[in-house]
């Protein structure tokens, strides 16, 4: 296989990118390889964050020099092997379908509101990537029958604990935000707290099911 | 990062940094973060504090007041921070540090979320803010912290550190657009050709992005942990205090860096932050 490259993200970061695209393949040795990095608590570290086809290494420069830390990342070659080490965490979010456009989604895609559910309901989800909301998880691959581009005006905001899908992805809102994916539900489950000593519910790599509630 | 937290905190951190250190407090104690405009503070109870960062006029009750300079303020005293005149970003720090809750590991306030600092949200009219007892009584140097310790601002280009298309940004005049924010400061000049949106990668501050628009995005202290355009390099962190201290029209030149060396700008910090802590206790 391809070697990862190895980019620098400024002086306090490096980027490792193990090919294009969303897949969960590439996923899966995205996760494993930020679980190794991880667990290997090198000096110096201070987070790793994967995300679709890479992950970036935070580091304090005067613990550990561009040059160090990239000699140790590319000893740690990834191995097949190991991608199926860890069983992924799975969660169950239960879902009232009461979103805003629910009924206008299902029209859209030819659809009564109860297929839309079924479907929504009827497989489990990967997590690719946590970002750009605190807890915001991006989860796929969504159904080719329930796919749609993003509303073309996004609302400026979105309630809080908003089941929403667009293009091939569906997640929540962890809070108000601005948001341009369509609203097809509501969980009360809190998928971000601050006080929690996980405070994100979701990683990159959890499997995700909803459940009609 | 991975829990989608962005590293929030100071926008000019390494001026914060020298007024923890001249204050003798830890490195992570909080401060208060003035942006654009002056404000006043009542001082309820006896307190040592300095002030640092964009040109403004302060004063203690009618003292002119320096930057990097500790003063001791008894209770009744007002500290009032006059129209910044240069610069965007004025910090008052205490000694002890401003005491509110450690969440996720820090007292910064992080306002698109609603959390940290005082309620999530930036301080208003009437606000009381404590100040938490420093650990041990310190007689603080009342002199004015030496120039040479003050942090090193060159008034040469911004130094960046290449993803490899560095052309765009070194060779165009650019000026410092006046939608800048915590979240990014975004260039206002020639759109560049090139922009893209790509797979989302994780990002930090400092990272300079080119959207489809053509017009440059570097990302500040609340940018979101994860980015959906292409990047051309990152500002290194030695330079983003100066850098966030820019006010808009101002113009903005970028100059690239080695990793090597933008480490070195880094590690000479650290020690002339330590130095000021040894300058603190002779």
């Amino acid at each position: 296989m391809t070697a990862p490259r190895v980019s620098t993200l400024g002086d306090s970061a490096v980027t490792v990118t193990f090919g294009e695209g969303i897949s969960e393949e590439l996923n899966d040795l995205v996760v494993a390889e930020a679980a190794k990095i991880s667990s290997a608590r090198l000096p110096g570290v201070l987070d790793v964050v994967p995300a679709y086809a890479s992950l970036t290494v935070h580091y304090d420069p005067c613990r550990l020099s561009y040059i160090d830390l990239v000699t140790r990342l590319r000893a740690m070659t990834p191995n097949s092997a190991e991608r199926a080490a860890a069983a992924p965490a799975s969660h169950v979010i239960p879902v009232r379908y009461d979103g805003e456009d629910l009924n206008e989604v299902a029209e859209r895609l030819n659809l009564g509101a109860t297929d839309v559910i079924a479907i929504h309901t009827s497989r489990e989800y990967r997590v690719f990537v946590i970002g750009f909301v605190p807890g915001f998880a991006y989860l796929g691959p969504l159904d080719e029958r329930l796919v749609l581009p993003r509303r073309d005006a996004p609302r400026k905001r979105v309630p809080a604990g908003s089941v929403a899908l667009a293009e091939a992805q569906t997640g929540v809102y962890p809070s108000e935000t601005p948001g341009g994916w369509h609203l097809i539900g509501t969980t009360d489950v809190r998928m971000f707290d601050p006080g929690r000593t996980k405070p994100a519910l979701l990683s990159a790599g959890d499997r995700v099911r909803f459940v009609q509630s | 990062m991975s829990s989608g937290v962005p590293r929030a905190g100071a926008m000019d951190l390494a001026t914060l940094d020298t007024l923890n250190a001249l204050l003798g407090n830890s490195a992570n104690s909080a401060a208060i973060e003035c942006a654009l405009t002056g404000g006043e503070i009542e001082i309820t109870e006896r307190v040592t504090f300095a002030i640092a960062g964009a040109r403004c006029s302060a004063k203690l009750n009618d003292m002119e007041i320096d930057c990097f300079r500790a003063y001791t303020a008894k209770a009744g005293g007002v500290l009032t921070i006059d129209a910044i005149s240069s610069g965007r970003f004025v910090y008052v720090a205490f000694a002890g540090g401003i005491d509110v809750p450690v969440v996720m590991g820090s007292r910064s306030t992080y306002v698109p979320g609603g959390f940290g600092g005082v309620d999530g949200r930036r301080l208003r009219n009437g606000d009381v803010v404590k100040v938490a007892t420093s650990p041990r009584v310190r007689h603080h140097v009342a002199d004015p912290l030496p120039t040479a310790l003050h942090p090193k601002r060159s008034s040469g280009p911004i130094r960046f550190i290449s993803r490899g298309a560095a052309d765009e940004l070194t060779l165009s005049d650019w000026k410092l657009s006046s939608s800048s924010d915590r979240t990014g400061y975004r260039l206002a000049g020639q759109a560049v050709i090139g922009g893209a949106s790509i797979t989302s990668e994780p990002v930090c501050p400092g990272v300079i992005q080119l959207p489809p628009g053509g017009e440059p995005i570097i990302l500040m202290s609340d940018a979101p942990t994860v980015g959906g355009y292409r990047i051309l390099g990152t500002v290194i962190s030695a330079d983003l205090g100066r850098l966030a201290q820019f006010s808009p029209g101002d113009p903005v030149s970028f100059e690239i860096m080695s990793v090597e060396a933008a480490q070195r700008e880094l590690v000479a910090d650290n020690e002339r932050i330590d130095q000021i802590r040894a300058w603190t206790l002779g």
